[in-house]
């Protein structure tokens, strides 16, 4: 690593799979481009530690986590300017029957180091000691949080009414 | 639910990134915006910069052949060129009568349009990942990509709950008619790159199943929600969301083969005046000079980007972010501004 093409090749290997985490994180395209080239920008500053690291995408992956988290810690209760109106829960009711939207709508609820908590164990597949290491956090603290975190989703309304309608063969 | 079906869930509907996103182009702008000694240049170029456009503006804005032969488009204006932080006036490049004509054509077709959807593939999102795309399920990779796609299930029948209405984002309905399932997988079918498979040889996949289904799509006006089909196969887990809508579709990327090639612009940014617009690109740097010219009508503006000189086919520089200047006969307000390779509205920062 250290030179500029190793870090386009990075960007463009490992950008998808960042971009969807960052997606599960912030449940917005828009949100996950900026945190993602957020990350990219910080890497590149210190690209030969990226590169010096032992697995070079888990320590990207634990920069946008920092970025993340830190940001929201920034602005906890920060307006959040948008174009249009916010829309409406429950103002379209077929969109609860889309999977994907049931899955934004629950894990919207979740506080964030609990969705992070998620997101890293069960959409990266991380043990629970990786998971806390990408935290900072101990091993207890990642079991709790996940714990409650399944409690919130499975009783979550959204995720229980699940809607597939197969056409007919 | 388990810890199984959570992991299932999420590896399963979590989205793939829309191809908006570059991330080649962003990974050029990060090097770019921290390499100082390209800072320290930039500041005289710039300066530079403004000197050779403003002399563009102000000189004769060259007519080309063939102008004014489209009943609603101007056409041809020619502006001053940047290319890699540099400001070249490029005076060779000029755009041919086909792609002026194919221009035209594509900025035709929005009038009177007012449900504009950002980038060429806003249709279309894959659900799901592939978790052998290099292996096993590359003949299926790129059989989707292809859409060398069957179907074993009926496609007239409807569904038990009714498609919704296509709304914005604020609830309003949005005025394009939802489309039937049979109208929906022809309209899967359609999209896609044929061809772009190379060598690999494709296996076809099976459509097994059909729900109803929402997708969010980027627009010239806002965001929408549109009913769309999820398309279920037998032969993978990753399903295909098509939306099912009655809008015409961006041109096919292989109509451009007929015409000399052109750049596709990604942003425009437009100037304080409402008359300048820069448009950024992605090229290969090998010598080549750019220059834009704008396609205009009441209803849109077609950005056309032309190389001056052939590339160097030796060249092997890496892919960067490229800018022109377009100056427009009349300010932007509310126009849609579309690239004019394959004809999509392209986003505007104002």
């Amino acid at each position: 690593m250290g030179r500029p093409d190793s870090f386009t090749d990075f960007v463009t290997e490992q950008g998808r799979g960042l971009l969807r985490t960052a997606w599960l994180l912030t449940g917005d395209w828009a949100a996950a481009e900026d945190l993602v080239q957020t990350t990219f920008t910080r890497a590149w500053r210190h690209w030969d530690r990226v590169g010096d690291a032992d697995d070079p995408p888990s320590y990207v992956r634990r920069i946008m986590l920092n970025c993340h988290l830190k940001t929201l810690r920034r602005r906890w209760n920060g307006e959040r300017p948008t174009p249009v109106l916010p829309e409406v829960a429950g103002v379209d009711g077929h969109a609860a029957s889309d999977i994907r939207a049931s899955l934004e709508t629950a894990l919207a609820t979740l506080p964030p180091r609990q969705r992070a908590v998620v997101v890293l164990r069960y959409f990266s597949d991380l043990t629970e000691a990786q998971t806390a290491a990408e935290l900072g956090c101990s091993v207890g603290t990642v079991k709790s949080q996940a714990s409650r975190a399944m409690a919130t989703l499975r009783s979550h309304p959204a995720l229980a009414g699940l809607l597939t309608v197969e056409a007919t063969r | 639910m388990t810890d199984t079906e959570l992991s299932e869930l999420l590896h399963t509907h979590t989205p793939e990134p829309p191809p908006s996103i570059d991330l080649h182009g962003m990974a050029a702008r990060i090097q770019a915006d921290a390499d100082p000694a390209r800072r320290r240049r930039l500041i005289p170029m710039t300066a530079a910069a403004a000197v050779i456009a403003t002399v563009a503006v102000a000189g004769a804005v060259a007519r080309l052949p063939g102008d004014g032969s489209a009943p609603t488009a101007t056409s041809g204006r020619s502006a001053s060129a940047t290319h890699s932080g540099s400001s070249t006036m490029a005076s060779g490049a000029r755009p041919s009568q086909a792609q002026l004509a194919w221009a035209r054509m594509l900025v035709d077709r929005l009038t009177g349009q007012t449900f504009v959807p950002l980038g060429a593939d806003w249709d279309f999102q894959q659900v799901g990942a592939w978790t052998d795309p290099a292996g096993s399920e590359q003949p299926y990779l790129f059989a989707l990509n292809d859409r060398r796609i069957t179907s074993r299930i009926d496609l007239s029948s409807t569904p038990q709950v009714p498609l919704p209405a296509p709304r914005w984002a604020d609830g309003r309905p949005v005025p394009v008619s939802p489309l039937p399932l049979r109208d929906t997988f022809n309209r899967l079918l359609a999209g896609g790159c044929r061809g772009c498979a190379g060598r690999v040889k494709l296996k076809p996949l099976t459509v097994t199943g059909a729900s109803p289904s929402t997708m969010r799509v980027r627009t010239t006006r806002g965001p929408a929600v549109l009913p769309a089909w999820r398309f279920t196969f037998a032969e993978t887990r990753v399903q295909a969301l098509e939306a099912a809508v009655d809008v015409p579709m961006a041109a096919a990327s292989n109509s451009t083969t007929s015409i000399p090639p052109m750049s596709s612009v990604d942003r425009v940014t437009v100037a304080a005046d409402g008359r300048n617009l820069t448009a950024s690109f992605m090229t290969v740097p090998c010598g080549q000079r750019y220059a834009g010219y704008a396609v205009e009508s009441d209803h849109a503006v077609g950005i056309v980007v032309v190389a001056s000189n052939p590339s160097n086919r030796n060249c092997a520089a890496p892919a960067g972010l490229s800018r022109v200047t377009v100056h427009l006969a009349a300010p932007l307000k509310d126009r849609v501004v579309i690239e004019t390779v394959r004809g999509s509205a392209v986003e505007v920062d104002r």
